[in-house]
């Protein structure tokens, strides 16, 4: 593939992104126009890629932290050794789905490969602003039906847990949502996340809803029911608060992460402790923006990610939870309590509703933050 | 002026500076905690926090890089600002009154909203990931502090001082460093302090226009969010108010100095 | 314009004004090339998304979510600024009336808060005020109270940490305000019979105005904007309208409502600031004594 005969089909579409401010144009405006330019769309799309080859650098978009290190280690390296002569940069700062449509529109695409989860993929891949995976090379078998769709392949698995304070209530524990909005059998201060990821499931379980009806969400009755222990919570926003919240004893029961229960558990020396019994579980999901430059290497590299042991060492370093099940089997005795996406973890669960969230998660969060803060 | 209610005023601002230093008192002990999370040290001290901020070339790279993105962005500030505050106050029309309020819009419109646009805008220019561009766009932002705190203290100086400067001859540059500017040199350094702890602390403009080229000190202390809190911030709270006091007591004992010397000499 | 500072503009001579015109260039170059017109594009989204037209405008006057969040900022901000000013006003005097030394002391202590990270901030007052907290330890152990202060995770927190982030600011500006007055007049005052309450009142507040002025607007707009202390020591239920438009650009992807609510500020801001300069008589305090 020359450059020469493309670039005046190139500068024909710069000349259309001028016009259009950079908004990226959906698929059939796309064809059309590449049609009235005569050239055949796959050529514009690739030819940036084709014309870096795939030495250049991949930027990786994750939150930051650990996860930073923990990518690194266990996914980037194993695929530059597996490569040699390819790079991968992590970004740390963080895949906002802001940043990422300015990005798409601004017509300068710097990042690869990015950090988020299914249901996001969904709402952004409606948006446009999303390429679809390739699943010519990545393999959309070895992950969970559930965990794949036109625009985002599942990364790793993360689930929302109930955590609580062993010393509380004289040995009684609570074992489920019930218990947590139980305020005069457990009385204490709650926590809950300032998003509505498993805060909504919780208080519908609570509530006495069954999981496989909790989709689609009654949004009152989920609201309604934080209204009623608002004043005894305390709604954090960064994971580390809530975390804090749990060790400091300023809160005794309630939602958290349980890539932080699990340390959480360490640091107080068993005192706080967690349950995979009712938990959400979801999945985090790799997603590319749309106009990315990396081609063909950034499916290469979601694909080595599939690799069982990879994810193995990144259950070890971070908690995070295989996605491909023949990880999930493959874990050594001390990591099956830990891994989410493990059969006997995975079944006590409610999986997060993908469609559902894709679909209201704007409306819905902002009723939310509006229920806890009036 | 003891019957002034001096007693009674020496108290409350006493009161009201130690609820200032409060905080202090959880930030020193928690630089020294030997728990890899911001807790109180229990069960033993550990200096292995400092020892991060002084070796780690991840915290020394991002106190560089923000200690020159807000040294730099001040003094642009600070020269556009006061020069700015002064023509406003010597010229005083409304149309300059128009200026001195346009002169604040950074400070009301949500940052948010100016990364947006300044992100589209530095993508045009290539500006995308540089450090000039930070400093640019927290100089910008930095302004509102400068004209603020210099329009407050330039108030009290009486114009008839600056005409009589003129009337023996003095030129405009003259009047301007030797009599207006050496008597808001209190507002000059607050509009300062004001701008630098501005792009010191600011977070969301170098998320969206820095890149992954820049990590800046507030990048670092934000980017453990997820799991723990380094203490290696407490750490650099702790060694700037240490660093703030060295200052302070090498500035007294300078004055005691020179006080000295002028009581012999006379 | 009163006539006052009509002829006093007309004064300086043809070459003077020119110097004095130039001054206002740097900034004002600054500020149209690298904020306004950025942003000009950006306020343009509040008329264009989702649809052509006001629609984000009527937000204002039938969506309860924004008017809350509006609201709860509103009055934050103003009894931040009011005690922020009381409690700065008291400091700033006591420092000029301090010998030399005492203002250096004084100047550190009041800096105090800029070195300390908003999230470490919040984590010490958190630390301090929650209720198996430093104080309510301290305070239970002593007998004092029986029941913990409930100081943290409530507005008393989002009080209590914003008046502290906000103090330097207002300190700063009326003490650099305070330093260009002098204090002989205070003495000729008392010589003339005044008592000291009549010539701190009469002679020495009169003439901190501007400062006064000065430190509420810094105040109440930076206080406007707040929102990482809000959230943590509010306990997550104060919703800030920084935050909100935050959301609404970074995660909802509304940016129609969130550049229409920052327009909003903007214009209300300045209209709140143009009342101000016809209620206080700003000319008379910017203009010649």
């Amino acid at each position: 593939m020359t450059q020469e005969p493309a670039q005046d089909h190139l500068d024909a579409l710069d000349h259309f992104r001028e016009r259009t401010e950079g908004r990226v144009i959906d698929r059939r405006g796309f064809l059309a126009i590449c049609a009235a330019i005569g050239m055949p769309a796959g050529l514009a799309r690739l030819t940036p890629a084709a014309a870096q080859g795939t030495n250049r650098e991949l930027v990786l978009v994750n939150w930051g932290g650990d996860a930073v290190r923990g990518m690194r280690a266990h996914f980037v390296e194993p695929y530059i050794r597996a490569n040699p002569g390819r790079r991968v940069a992590i970004d740390g700062t963080g895949p906002s789905s802001g940043r990422i449509r300015l990005m798409v529109q601004s017509g300068r695409v710097t990042w690869d490969v990015m950090d988020r989860n299914l249901h996001t993929a969904l709402e952004l891949g409606r948006e446009n602003i999303l390429e679809d995976i390739d699943y010519a090379i990545v393999d959309r078998s070895k992950v969970r039906p559930e965990h794949a769709n036109q625009w985002g392949i599942g990364n790793y698995t993360y689930a929302h847990v109930l955590t609580y304070n062993t010393r509380r209530w004289g040995g009684r524990v609570p074992t489920t949502w019930k218990d947590v909005w139980d305020l005069r059998g457990f009385p204490g201060r709650r926590a809950f996340r300032r998003t509505i990821d498993g805060a909504l499931e919780a208080a519908l379980m609570a509530d006495g809803v069954a999981k496989e009806s909790i989709y689609p969400i009654d949004m009152k009755r989920a609201l309604d029911g934080h209204k009623a222990i608002k004043n005894q919570t305390i709604y954090y926003n960064a994971i580390a608060e809530g975390q804090a919240a749990f060790r400091d004893n300023e809160v005794q029961l309630g939602l958290l992460l349980n890539t932080r229960s699990w340390p959480l558990k360490n640091d107080t020396n068993g005192v706080c402790d967690y349950t995979f019994n009712e938990g959400i579980v979801w999945v985090a999901a790799w997603m590319v923006p749309k106009g990315a430059q990396g081609g063909r290497a950034i499916w290469e590299f979601i694909a080595s990610t599939q690799e069982p042991q990879r994810q193995i060492e990144l259950l070890r370093s971070n908690g995070y939870g295989p996605v491909n099940p023949a990880a999930s089997a493959a874990l050594p005795e001390d990591l099956r309590p830990l891994d989410p996406g493990r059969e006997e973890n995975y079944a006590r669960m409610l999986p997060g509703g993908v469609a559902w969230y894709a679909e209201h998660a704007t409306n819905a969060l902002q009723q939310y933050l509006d229920a806890i803060s009036s | 002026m003891a019957q002034d209610g001096g007693a009674l005023r020496r108290v409350l601002a006493g009161l009201i500076l130690a609820f200032l230093v409060l905080p202090a008192f959880v930030v020193f002990p928690v630089s020294l905690t030997p728990n890899r999370y911001l807790s109180l040290p229990s069960g033993g001290v550990s200096w292995q926090h400092w020892q991060t901020l002084f070796t780690d070339p991840v915290w020394l790279s991002g106190i560089r890089e923000s200690v020159l993105i807000a040294s730099l962005s001040t003094a642009l500030a600070l020269a556009a600002g006061t020069a700015c505050a002064i023509g406003c106050w010597r010229l005083g029309s409304r149309l300059t009154d128009m200026v001195r309020s346009a002169m604040i819009l950074p400070l009301m419109i949500p940052t948010i909203v100016y990364a947006l646009g300044i992100y589209r805008f530095y993508v045009e220019l290539d500006l995308i990931g540089t450090m000039l561009g930070v400093i640019l766009a927290h100089a910008v932002t930095g302004l509102p502090y400068v004209v603020l705190t210099v329009t407050a203290s330039l108030a009290n100086l009486d114009p008839a001082l600056e005409r009589a400067a003129r009337s023996l001859g003095a030129s405009v540059p003259q009047t301007l460093t030797r009599v207006i500017v050496p008597n808001i040199i209190p507002g000059i350094l607050s509009g300062g302090i004001f701008a630098f702890i501005h792009s010191w602390d600011e977070l969301i403009i170098v998320i969206f226009i820095g890149g992954r080229e820049l990590f800046t000190l507030p990048q670092l202390i934000w980017d453990g969010i997820n799991e723990n809190l380094d203490p290696a911030i407490a750490a650099v709270a702790s060694a700037l108010i240490l660093f703030t006091l060295a200052v302070l007591l090498v500035e007294l004992g300078l004055r005691r100095r020179r006080q000295f010397r002028a009581a012999r000499d006379t | 314009m009163s006539a006052a500072s009509t002829t006093f503009a007309a004064q300086p001579r043809r070459g003077f004004r020119g110097f004095y015109v130039l001054m206002l260039a740097p900034a004002l170059v600054l500020l149209l090339g690298l904020y306004v017109l950025p942003l000009f594009g950006v306020v343009l989204i509040s008329v264009t998304e989702p649809r052509p037209g006001l629609g984000n405008y009527e937000l204002l006057l039938t969506s309860a979510s924004v008017q809350r969040a509006l609201w709860t900022t509103g009055r934050i901000a103003v009894l931040t600024t009011l005690i922020t000013l009381i409690l700065g006003y008291i400091v700033a005097y006591a420092m000029r009336m301090a010998s030399e030394g005492a203002q250096r002391w004084m100047l550190f202590c009041v800096l105090f808060p800029f070195w300390i990270s908003v999230l470490v901030r919040s984590f010490a007052w958190i630390t301090l005020l929650r209720s198996e907290g430093v104080l309510n330890t301290a305070l239970r152990g002593t007998g004092l109270i029986e029941e913990p202060l409930m100081l943290v995770r409530n507005e008393t927190g989002v009080l209590i940490g914003m008046v502290h982030a906000m103090l330097p600011y207002a300190i700063l500006t009326l003490y650099a305000n305070m330093r260009g007055i002098d204090l002989r007049l205070m003495t000729a005052a008392r010589g003339l019979g005044a008592g000291p309450v009549a010539a701190f009142l009469r002679v020495f507040l009169p003439m901190t105005r501007p400062g006064i002025l000065g430190a509420t607007v810094l105040v109440f707009i930076i206080s406007l904007g707040f929102y990482v202390t809000p959230a943590i020591l509010g306990g997550g239920r104060t919703l800030m309208i920084a935050e909100y438009v935050a959301l609404q650009i970074n995660e909802t992807l509304r940016w129609g409502l969130g550049t229409m609510l920052a327009t909003t500020l903007g214009i209300s801001v300045m209209g709140i600031m143009w009342l101000m300069s016809r209620v206080l008589d700003v000319k008379r305090l910017f203009g010649p004594a």
